[in-house]
């Protein structure tokens, strides 16, 4: 009996030690710190800006302990709303503009005019850009940087295959990607990413606006069963086909390989620059870069392109809104509102700065103002304005990357496209 | 009942409840254990199965009782059949060319020649690795731009243009199986390797004097004598390879074009992709039922022994 009952004793000292033990560490772990989550200060052409940021904030803020957690980009969303579901702390976030829906609608994010004030954010930011941040009123969301994906060309490599103008409309792009691939083999023309949905979906949007296909409207509607869409998608595959697309790499290679001068052309953010001169021999990575227009089915139309922004966000873990002189207020201002950080990361990454004054600064450079040129004919993602935006992004991705890999024809998917996009949007028309 | 004495408790008075306090304490000393298996493993398991009657999704996270409405989705869609049948296939093959490797490398280190201790040593160190590491090195390996498969072959002149390995649907499910090989051949060569040393070499001299080719000594000798490692190594391995995610993950994300898609990617991108969490549970609950089956033949061998 003796030995028994020590067992069980010891059983139930030992549930009581760890019920403990993990209660102070989750209150020690409220009381004194911030959590930041991320993906920019993980890639290679900004993580050391981002570590001057934050070494920055935790100098200021010696007696506060700053946990920065770096997450890939494809990772973030899922962590962000696995986190959210599980209660577990997170202060200020990195999301871009596509996420922001299904958090807004799980009123997981507070409203920041609540929390730095409504005159203080106008006065700070391009209003532009603010409004990128707003919905339905609130100002979700403050813009980390914003522009557009465009058409990136390599000045070296269209040199080398006596390219001198740059192409305006998709025949002349096709005859430029074929005078590339003829002009050196090692070259990928056009560097499309053909491995991973995410950026397949991305990418693809550009090209099927650019021969006039749509995916959805703004009820829900489904739109992309046209002979617009299969035109478009029989284009990637053809250039797939033709080897003016290589299969297997992903936008990051992709750049990797730009930097190298082995891709001509391929689709990119504001945030190339930094990629370049991290990744580029030599000292004149930037010469390189030509920031184009996407080119269109006939000439003079109006060149699409991909509105892309980064915001940060304060998640909402329930109560009153925090305080502007808060710990987490003073993490969202340091990365996103103060000067110094916003003109460092655009002087070294180039990545588009959001206030006011940094603002007029870059316009002044080429490759800003190309950027921002850019975005005037952009559009938003189709599917960003749906709450189960990923799932759709992910049919979208499959049914391309199925056609392009000639796994399955053009019609049959833009068929299946259709009708699973349809499925999804079900619920939510 | 059957007036057989039980000695497992004696008649002497007292003694019957020392006994019962032993067996108590022995009780209460797997609770730990039993604790950690309800909260760690039923319990997840259970709300699982419950989860796939019910309807929970991003935007609508409290759950709605759909009863079999997720798994009629399921048999209903061609693409989770495809899934399924992609799962056989990659089981099948991985395991078969895990096994035979596994065994053509323990018969060749059971030779006791100079140096095969070092190399038995060596050959344990894919086992070591983390499985996510090696994924990427294969994925490295196979890269169509910058892998150093391509860079030998080219160099050799055996290629005129790169290939892109894991683009194409029957490359990449190649390559999954070839890494998955790669990491568990060492313990399969294990165990055959221990069961090859307990042979008899007496039969194999016996078989030999008798005129015995040595695929004969193989097929009369030594495959009867390894076949209860065979089955139990085999049934483990099936069961290893059904559960897999982390190689496939990390190589392909069950691409190009879900020709890698198995059922685990298939939880993975339907819970945490789609946030179709009850259609992700009822994914789970058919790969739970395809799993079950390696493992009853297992449990019923061991026990037969």
């Amino acid at each position: 009996m003796l030995g028994t009952q020590r067992v069980v004793v010891a059983i139930k000292r030992g549930i009581k030690a760890a019920l403990l033990g993990l209660s102070c560490s989750a209150v020690i772990s409220m009381a004194d710190d911030s959590v930041f989550i991320g993906w920019s200060q993980a890639e290679v052409g900004l993580k050391p800006t981002m570590e001057k940021i934050f070494a920055g904030f935790q100098a200021a803020n010696a007696n506060h302990k700053l946990e920065v957690v770096s997450l890939p980009f494809g990772q973030i969303e899922q962590n962000l709303v696995l986190r959210r579901r599980n209660n577990q702390r997170m202060d200020v976030a990195q999301l871009q503009e596509r996420w922001l829906p299904p958090f807004v609608k799980m009123n997981a994010l507070y409203d920041l005019n609540q929390v730095i004030g409504a005159d203080k954010l106008a006065a700070t930011f391009d209003p532009v850009m603010l409004k990128l941040g707003q919905v339905d009123g609130k100002q979700v969301a403050i813009p980390f940087t914003a522009g557009a994906i465009t058409l990136i060309g390599n000045r070296n490599v269209l040199k080398a295959a006596g390219i001198t103008n740059p192409p305006r409309t998709i025949a002349e792009f096709t005859e430029a990607l074929k005078k590339v691939k003829a002009s050196n083999k090692d070259v990928i023309p056009f560097g499309f990413s053909t491995k991973g949905t995410a950026l397949m979906q991305v990418e693809s949007t550009i090209i099927f606006w650019a021969h006039g296909a749509r995916f959805i409207d703004e009820k829900g509607k489904v739109l992309v069963d046209t002979p617009e869409a299969r035109a478009a998608l029989k284009y990637l595959a053809d250039l797939v086909k033709d080897g003016l697309i290589a299969k297997g790499n992903d936008r990051f290679d992709t750049r990797k390989l730009y930097a190298a001068d082995k891709v001509a052309f391929f689709l990119d953010p504001p945030v190339l620059r930094g990629f370049v001169r991290a990744q580029s021999p030599g000292p004149d990575a930037d010469a390189k870069v030509m920031i184009l227009p996407v080119p269109t089915l006939r000439a003079g139309d109006d060149p699409p392109g991909l509105l892309w922004a980064h915001f940060l966000v304060m998640f909402n873990h329930g109560g009153a809104s925090p305080k502007s002189d808060g710990q987490g207020a003073k993490l969202l201002a340091a990365i996103g509102m103060d000067v110094t950080a916003q003109t460092t990361l655009w002087r070294e990454t180039g990545q588009i700065p959001t206030l006011k004054t940094t603002l007029a600064d870059a316009r002044k450079d080429s490759y800003a103002s190309a950027f921002l040129d850019a975005a005037k004919t952009a559009r938003w993602d189709e599917t960003t304005r749906f709450a189960n935006g990923a799932e759709l992004r992910q049919i979208i991705g499959e049914e391309v990357e199925a056609a392009m890999l000639a796994t399955k024809s053009v019609d049959a998917a833009i068929s299946a496209m259709a009708k699973r996009l349809d499925t999804a949007l079900k619920d939510v028309r | 009942m059957s007036g057989a004495v039980d000695v497992r408790w004696p008649t002497q008075p007292g003694v019957g409840a020392i006994e019962r306090r032993r067996r108590r304490f022995g009780f209460l000393l797997t609770v730990p254990a039993l604790v950690c298996y309800l909260i760690l493993i039923l319990y997840p398991f259970l709300s699982s199965v419950v989860l796939s009657f019910f309807k929970s999704t991003l935007m609508a996270p409290d759950p709605v009782y759909a009863g079999f409405d997720n798994f009629n989705r399921l048999f209903g869609d061609e693409a989770f059949g495809k899934a399924w049948l992609r799962t056989l296939v990659f089981v099948v093959l991985a395991t078969s060319l895990t096994l035979a490797l596994g065994l053509i490398w323990a018969i060749v280190l059971n030779q006791g020649f100079r140096g095969a201790k070092l190399l038995r040593a060596v050959t344990l160190l894919p086992w070591v690795m983390p499985s996510a590491v090696t994924a990427m090195l294969w994925a490295w390996l196979l890269h169509g731009q910058y892998g150093v498969l391509n860079a030998y072959l080219g160099r050799l002149e055996l290629i005129d243009e790169p290939i892109v390995w894991l683009a194409s649907p029957i490359g990449a499910m190649a390559a999954i199986i070839l890494a998955k090989a790669w990491l568990s051949t060492a313990l399969v060569m294990t165990f055959f390797l221990a069961a090859l040393q307990t042979l008899p070499m007496e039969q194999v001299e016996a078989a030999r004097l008798d005129g015995a080719s040595n695929r004969r000594v193989f097929r009369y000798v030594v495959l009867p004598h390894l076949k209860k490692t065979l089955v139990v190594v085999m049934v483990l391995q099936a069961m290893g390879n059904l559960q897999q995610i982390d190689v496939i993950y990390a190589m392909t994300s069950g691409g190009p074009a879900s020709a890698t898609s198995v059922l685990s990617i298939e939880v993975y991108k339907t819970g945490f992709q789609q946030w179709n969490m009850g259609l992700a549970a009822a994914i789970g609950v058919v790969w739970f039922f395809t799993i079950s089956i390696p493992a009853v033949i297992y449990l019923r061998t061991i026990f037969r022994d």
